[in-house]
């Protein structure tokens, strides 16, 4: 019964991402894009041959890298979410809650307007890595991480007035640095002119945390049995949660270095993976790979559309959509059950 | 219609009956601008503009402003204009002009911009006489337009319509200058866009630079349907549109050149540009071609491009 | 014998913290709401010597930010104040209840889409968007008893959700943004006298109901049955309490933007300085918001001068500090 679930749902979602990228690739485009051309840019890049028209060129070298960073950077957050829910057994726990994306985004910027000069040098990714890190740590023991009892909402309310504070601090530098038309657009999150390079900045972090997520599955099953019922299955709590904590981060923090802080992504998909597939982690944290990736596929195809000709912030469109989802979830009656 | 747009109304009709009132004893003359109009006697010694092209139509007559909201950088002002400019008080942002400074100086006359600083109005009012006009956004024609205005204002409706038509002049010239020049340059699209490191911005059909270029009998390319004056563009707009000549204006040229357009010319797409592929790739200052607004700006913008389509 | 010494001691006791809680109350937040009023007017662009030559840079510049600087903060102290009375919950807020990014969300469709609307249209319109934004948390909480942290939760998705509409409203009209964005960002810059003429009417109308009010929130507090008993129609007095704080708030966002967390932390700067009686509370969390707000607007004013950065930012970076204090304090989880 339940394999046959599987069977019907991950090939449902996977059509539905290839579609979504698909439609990402060719649609919104003041050029008149069509499907043939995107198969024909495919064959051509399996394939070099000279003679590729505009149109397909223009969806290999513009289109494939930002919808690959879009669905990239939408499967890594919802891994992270993922994660995150289950090291702390808290619902409502995502990057953007916890202020872990302001804190990537506010070091960022910090080191990119100089005020951190000994990181300017290094990748960006190292900084917001620092930041996440920093606000993570914040969270976790203003969250009551020292009493040995996280309590949910506490986290989230610390995680939201820690980000509140994120970002302030970078609103104000941004202003200090004549660069206030980027707080909308940046600070929201944004796809715009992100290309291969991108990619190429993007991939290797992203692999290295899909496979560790992906390895941690089975330890975090065992750990929402309870910390007492995983120490007596084998499995050391304090390492996990530690090991998968640095995952978050590293998901976390090599999105944020592209894209900016999108909102929303790594709350809302657990929750719908779950609905889905269940709670084992196993089959959750694939499944959330791909539902993220489709989603900000979609999005990214939305951003586009919402005020044509020009773009609207990717994660604009996921705060529009998942606000709601947010409320329902802070409004749910049941009392948290994870 | 609101009660207080209904007062403006009155206001404006009254101002209108005492200038005529008073335009025979030649003493006052009322000026209609973006604002509520205002009356205006004698010379106005002490000015302060708010906007570059604002700076532009003053120094065109002659004026010298006292205070000018010059973003805190000197250089932003055209050269041609600098130089006719002696000692000023910068009053800070264009976007947040410090009201203290511009009180501190004591002004008889204020310009500012209809888009930028209609949440101050009442605060300048105050301090003294405000013009409000187009500026940010504003087209070409309605630039000449102002300047009339301006100059009105100023006491010198004479002077002002000398150099319009002076201006008028230079630019009619130059536009027989292209017609007649081989090359069929008149039938070439051309279009404008300034960078910094994060994005670049082209002029839509509404933009200053854009009119300009087109009162010079050229083509200007824009996206159809956009009104915007300023719209953020990518790669694949730009190749969209295609022109046939590619003006630019990097802001952050001494700083090593903007990181999109670096990174855009690594791009396997940059070499389909029709322009890149003819070298029809201009690299223009961005504070002369988007920030001076006025006769100044138009003119620099035609000597540009004189200098470059020109060979 | 002992316990009449010890009745006495405790009796002496309490007669020192009313003393000190009524000195703090009449004298020492008066004064400070003094100093820091004279510092706002003393510091500037200019020196204080340049300005007073100039009068109309003291009386129309600096003290008409001053004068909105003090009532938007005492509009927020006080709708904080009320808030956390009524709901009997610690971490209520308007700006964590969503209200202030209903009033925001409405104040930037009315100058989007209606641009030529007067300045007198700002506050009502504003008020429209925080009353419906309460009235949609409510909807959503009705099955819930208003626990502290349920009624944050969600008010904090609500913020959230609606501050991404009115960014997304500003990105999609950028030829209009320049006036939205002075206004919005929870800044002082260029307001004016007008401003404190549209400002003050409200102000001087809910004021006084707001602080009508203590006397019936004070009993509120002895519990629903005994508040009924003493004569209170409870729920009546709850809507029109809420009402009251939801009004404040929206009018203090409407002519200045989001000042975030003045509304959270004054109440309880408040209730530890004059204690949790209300006749004494509400006045001292008005002069508490004030005192934030107006010191907010000098750093921000003052700091970058002649570069000015919203006086948000600052009660941000005053309030979350504080709002995290607060967070590792409370045990009611």
């Amino acid at each position: 019964m339940i394999t046959r679930h599987y069977l019907v749902s991950f090939p449902l979602v996977s059509v539905w991402l290839v579609l979504g990228f698909a439609c990402a690739t060719v649609g919104g485009s003041t050029f008149d894009l069509r499907f043939s051309q995107l198969a024909e840019a495919l064959i051509s890049l399996w394939r070099p041959h000279a003679d590729v028209d505009l149109g397909s060129q223009l969806i290999i070298s513009i289109r494939l890298p930002r919808v690959l960073i879009a669905a990239g950077v939408g499967a890594a957050l919802a891994m992270a979410g993922a994660l995150m829910q289950g090291l702390t057994r808290n619902p409502l726990a995502s990057p953007a809650l916890f202020g872990i994306n302001a804190g990537a985004a506010c070091v960022l910027v910090m080191t990119q307007t100089g005020m951190l000069l000994f990181l300017s040098e290094l990748p960006s990714i190292i900084s917001t890595m620092i930041g996440a890190a920093l606000s993570g740590v914040v969270v976790l023991t203003l969250g009551g991480g020292l009493h040995g009892r996280l309590h949910p909402t506490r986290m989230v309310l610390v995680g939201v007035a820690l980000g509140a504070l994120l970002l302030a601090l970078t609103r104000a530098l941004l202003i200090l640095d004549e660069q206030s038309q980027l707080i909308l657009s940046w600070l929201a999150g944004s796809l715009m002119d992100t290309g291969w390079d991108h990619w190429h900045q993007l991939w290797p972090w992203l692999l290295l945390g899909s496979l560790m997520a992906f390895y941690f599955s089975q330890k975090l099953n065992v750990l929402a049995l309870g910390d007492e019922m995983a120490i007596g299955l084998g499995v050391s709590a304090i390492n996990t949660r530690l090991w998968a904590s640095l995952v978050v981060i590293v998901l976390t923090a090599s999105s944020v270095a592209v894209t900016g802080p999108i909102a929303f992504v790594g709350l809302l998909v657990p929750h719908l993976a779950r609905y889905v597939v269940g709670h084992d982690y196993r089959i959750l944290m694939p499944f959330c790979a791909l539902l993220g990736a489709g989603l900000l596929s979609w999005a990214d195809l939305l951003s586009r559309y919402l005020a044509f000709p020009s773009e609207t912030p990717i994660g604009l469109v996921t705060a529009l959509i998942g606000g709601p989802c947010f409320i329902w979830l802070a409004n749910r009656r049941k009392e948290y059950a994870l | 219609m609101t009660y207080l747009m209904v007062v403006r109304q009155a206001q404006k009709i009254l101002l209108l009956s005492l200038c005529l009132l008073f335009s025979i004893n030649g003493f006052a003359r009322i000026i209609v601008d973006q604002g509520d109009g205002l009356t205006i006697e004698g010379q106005p010694k002490r000015v302060v503009v708010l906007e570059y092209s604002f700076l532009d139509a003053a120094v065109l007559v002659g004026i010298n402003p006292i205070g000018i909201a010059d973003d805190k950088k000197p250089e932003r002002i055209l050269p041609k204009i600098k130089a006719l400019l002696s000692d000023y008080t910068s009053v800070g942002l264009r976007g947040q002009p410090d009201l203290e400074t511009i009180a501190s100086l004591k002004p008889d006359l204020i310009i500012a911009d209809s888009y930028r600083h209609e949440a101050i109005y009442d605060e300048l009012k105050n301090i003294a006489p405000t013009l409000l006009l187009r500026s940010y956004g504003a087209e070409y024609s309605q630039l000449l337009d102002d300047a009339r205005v301006i100059g009105a204002a100023l006491g010198k409706p004479a002077e002002m319509a000398q150099a319009l038509e002076q201006h008028n002049q230079y630019m009619a010239d130059f536009t027989q200058r292209m017609k007649n020049a081989s090359g069929n340059i008149p039938e070439q699209s051309i279009l404008f866009a300034v960078t910094n490191h994060r994005v670049m911005t082209m002029h839509g059909s509404k933009a200053f630079a854009s009119g300009v270029i087109r009162r010079l009998g050229l083509q200007y390319i824009a996206p159809v349907n956009d009104e915007r004056a300023y719209i953020q563009v990518g790669l694949e707009q730009l190749l969209d549109m295609n022109p046939a000549w590619m003006i630019i204006g990097d802001y952050s040229a001494d700083e090593g050149g903007s990181d999109i357009l670096n990174r855009w010319r690594q791009h396997p797409l940059w070499q389909r540009l029709h322009a890149v592929k003819a070298g029809h790739h201009v690299a223009v200052d961005p504070k002369a071609w988007s920030l001076a607004r006025g006769v100044f700006g138009a003119e620099r913008i035609a000597d540009d491009l004189s200098k470059a389509l020109l060979l | 014998m002992m316990k009449a010494s010890v009745a006495r001691q405790n009796r002496a006791t309490r007669q020192a913290i009313l003393t000190r809680q009524t000195m703090m109350l009449s004298l020492v937040l008066p004064i400070l709401l003094c100093l820091s009023a004279f510092a706002s007017l003393y510091m500037g662009s200019l020196s204080f010597s340049d300005a007073l030559a100039l009068d109309f840079i003291i009386s129309d510049l600096r003290l008409a930010r001053i004068v909105i600087a003090l009532l938007a903060g005492a509009a927020l102290g006080l709708s904080g104040c009320l808030i956390q009375g009524v709901i009997r919950n610690p971490l209520a807020a308007p700006d964590l209840m969503g209200v202030s990014a209903g009033a925001s969300v409405a104040a930037t469709v009315l100058f989007l889409l209606f641009p030529a609307l007067s300045l007198g249209w700002l506050i009502p319109v504003a008020i429209f968007g925080a009353l419906a934004t309460l009235g949609l948390l409510l909807l959503l909480l009705r099955h819930s008893n208003l626990g502290p942290t349920q009624l944050v939760l969600t008010g904090i998705a609500l913020s959230i959700w609606l501050t991404a509409f009115t960014d997304w409203l500003l990105v999609s009209h950028p030829q209009q943004t320049n006036a939205a964005l002075v206004w919005l960002t929870g800044s002082l810059w260029g307001r004016g006298w007008n401003q404190v003429w549209v400002l003050l009417p409200w102000f001087l109308v809910f004021l006084p109901c707001s602080l009508m009010m203590a006397f019936k929130l004070d009993l509120l507090v002895l519990g629903d049955e005994t508040a009924q008993s003493l004569g209170v129609d409870v729920v009546k007095t709850r809507r029109w309490i809420l009402f009251l704080a939801v009004v404040l708030a929206a009018v203090s966002v409407a002519v200045c933007g989001t000042l975030s967390f003045v509304g959270l932390i004054a109440p309880h700067l408040a209730r530890l300085l004059v204690g949790g009686d209300h006749l004494r509370t509400l006045p001292a969390a008005a002069m508490i918001g004030a005192l934030l707000v107006l010191i907010a607007d000098l750093f921000a004013r003052t700091l970058f001068a002649p570069l000015e950065l919203p006086a948000g930012i600052f009660t941000a970076l005053i309030g979350a500090p504080y709002f995290l204090f607060l967070l590792t304090r409370y045990r009611g989880w």
